[in-house]
């Protein structure tokens, strides 16, 4: 199995950004700032437990070569530099359509990437990338194992705290979630060897391309990076149909609070109380008897409920 | 101008709140006309898509999928290609939830209708000449990015949950379901969950727990709280507690909720011996049912309440323990 990190180098979210002060809009505060996308590492780390065979693709100007540079200490086979002044304009879509055409002529067999990107941080160029191929993604995922190089498995996380596991059949792009593990040290000597290593440059003539198609694939713009500027919040007018006092009644409260609930209020005998609340859960939805029957291998033995509590 | 849907995420017969809240912000795109509300699904999807109609949708229309347990991505297949054989010149504008399934949709899709996507929007208007402005976080949401899609380019354009809040409603106003014949199911290669894995209710971090059980200064101890995790237990819910409670060691800090604590959402919210001081309801969201066990009716836990239990807690909370035990484990030994 082959496996395709995609790695992404941009400007470092943790610095200080001031939109109006580093020139044009979008704009990156220069080299120094540039740095690998810290999900990508994560992508990168997941790759290397895959597969021996890894290659590293980006694409950006040179200094993006920081990204390769890392992926080379530690461990990728191969690393690849895409770019042509063009792609700077190039919004999702295309980025998408480019990195199709050189997934098509790397012929990986799983493409790795992080879960979210730097700057923009939409993470939406890899599920384009995979709908572009016709490939499965796999997003948000950790732990991600090949089984018989076949199928591709990660787990993420559900809702209610519950853990997916998820499976595609390869080729499949996997999104791999940044907090997935720690990255490990990489040490210098590695670094410096991995410097010396030289980085395959490519241009989109190499893939068959060329800027006026790109140009055209591009479907949207970034126009503006700025401070927020808040929108209020949309709330419901009062519903015509009520009254004219409880219309105001709800301007007055400011449409934001609910009203108060007609709550249902119980006394008596706890037996009995305890049967009506159980038939109000069941009412509103509640399956008390599944989520028992669910728990019931999992369910502690009684008298061990003071578990939680502090000594 | 090219037409505005909303791509409409039914969960059995339920339509996702983000999916209404779009349909807020399409109706805002598609002025003067309606937009349309689209939907991929079986006979249960009708009812709550023809009820779109209230909350401002010009056109329902149902494509028809057989199986329930399609995948995302082969609905966005099928809604790509009753769009795409719309009759009009233009791209279509979609919008739809940024929800797990939203962002499984929405690339498949753009790619289908060769349109642009703008992922997690937090606003969307119509620029001076037809196209698209899209406002959207950007650098870790410390700033804001302004994309613009220019005329007849389309867009699937993924709106986050619970920014825009909900459009008035025009109650009774009904549409007509438009059923449209699916097909065979779309050569799609998706994901496929393989394996779900509970979440140990008394492991879960209360954040994401879905059923909570929790105790206030009433409990009145740490052998009050073993009661409640017995409670927890059967009903599957995690113990979570009040201020108090964790002052008192009664809990660990982790299980706190209220200001200085967690914040909740959970569906269901048990509160045994709690008053529901503001600091701690302000930890309790998400509209979730809740039921109050408390000796003071006056308590502001039992104004928010959707069931009041008026008495002490702890004879109701046995009473409730020993029914769903007998109910659930008919040969299980109590104890």
């Amino acid at each position: 199995v082959t496996g395709l990190v995609l790695l992404q180098a941009g400007m470092d979210s943790g610095l200080a950004v001031d939109p109006r002060r580093s020139g044009a809009a979008g704009d990156r505060p220069g080299r120094g700032g540039v740095v690998p996308n810290p999900a990508d590492r994560a992508a990168l780390e997941c790759a290397l437990s895959l597969t021996a065979r890894v290659l590293a693709l980006t694409i950006g100007p040179v200094e993006h070569e920081c990204a390769l540079h890392l992926a080379r200490a530690r461990g990728a086979m191969g690393a690849v530099r895409l770019w042509d002044p063009v792609l700077a304009a190039a919004d999702a879509v295309a980025m998408a359509r480019v990195l199709a055409a050189a997934v098509v002529a790397l012929e990986p067999a799983v493409v790795l990437t992080g879960a979210r990107g730097l700057e923009g941080a939409t993470g939406s160029v890899p599920p384009l990338l995979a709908a572009r191929l016709g490939w499965p993604c796999l997003q948000g995922v950790g732990r991600v194992r090949v089984e018989g190089d076949r199928v591709v498995v990660g787990e993420r996380p559900g809702a209610g705290g519950r853990r997916e596991e998820v499976e595609a059949a390869i080729p499949a792009v996997v999104m791999v979630r940044p907090e997935s593990g720690e990255a490990p040290y990489v040490a210098y000597r590695a670094r410096r060897a991995a410097a010396r290593h030289p980085i395959e440059c490519w241009s989109l003539q190499q893939l068959g391309l060329d800027a006026a198609t790109v140009h055209g694939w591009v479907r949207s713009e970034v126009e503006a990076v700025d401070w927020p500027r808040p929108r209020p919040r949309r709330t419901a007018g009062p519903p015509a149909a009520k009254s004219a006092a409880e219309r105001l009644r709800q301007l007055v409260s400011g449409g934001s609070k609910p009203p108060a609930l007609q709550s249902r209020l119980l006394e008596g005998p706890p037996d009995e109380v305890a049967g009506q609340v159980i038939a109000f859960l069941e009412g509103s939805g509640f399956h008390v008897l599944a989520s028992v029957n669910r728990l019931a291998g999992t369910t502690p033995r009684a008298g061990d409920g003071g578990r939680e509590a502090k000594p | 101008v090219s037409s505005v849907w909303v791509l409409t995420e039914v969960d059995g017969t339920t339509v996702a709140e983000a999916s209404r809240e779009a349909l807020g912000e399409a109706a805002e795109l598609a002025r003067p006309d309606r937009p349309g509300a689209l939907a991929v699904g079986s006979q249960t999807a009708v009812a709550p898509l023809a009820a779109l109609g209230a909350d401002g949708a010009g056109r329902a229309v149902l494509v028809d999928a057989p199986s329930a347990a399609e995948t995302p991505e082969a609905a966005a297949a099928r809604a790509a290609a009753w769009l795409g054989a719309e009759p009009g010149a233009e791209r279509p504008i979609v919008l739809l939830g940024h929800t797990p399934w939203g962002r499984a949709v929405a690339p498949v899709l753009a790619t289908h209708l060769d349109t642009a996507l703008v992922p997690d929007a937090v606003a969307a208007r119509r620029a001076g000449d037809g196209g698209l402005i899209v406002t959207r976080p950007a650098y870790g949401d410390r700033l804001y990015a302004t994309v613009r899609v220019r005329a007849g380019q389309g867009a699937v354009v993924t709106l986050r949950p619970g920014v825009l809040g909900m459009a008035a409603t025009e109650a009774g106003r009904a549409v007509a379901l438009e059923r449209v014949n699916g097909g065979p199911a779309p050569a799609v290669r998706a994901p496929r969950v393989r394996q779900v894995h509970a979440a140990d209710p008394r492991q879960i971090d209360l954040r994401e727990a879905e059923r909570i059980v929790a105790g206030g200064r009433g409990v009145g101890g740490p052998e009050g709280f073993a009661l409640l995790q017995e409670l927890a237990d059967l009903l599957g819910a995690a113990v979570g507690g009040s201020r108090v409670a964790v002052d008192l060691g009664w809990l660990p800090w982790e299980r706190q909720i209220g200001q200085s604590g967690r914040v909740v959402s959970p569906r269901l919210y048990v509160a045994c011996g709690i008053s529901g001081a503001s600091q701690h309801l302000w930890g309790l969201r998400g509209g979730g049912t809740v039921v109050a066990i408390d000796t003071d009716r006056r308590a502001p836990i039992m104004e928010i309440a959707h069931l009041a239990v008026v008495g002490d807690w702890r004879p109701v909370v046995a009473a409730l323990v020993r029914r769903l035990r007998t109910r659930s484990m008919p040969g299980r030994a109590e104890g």
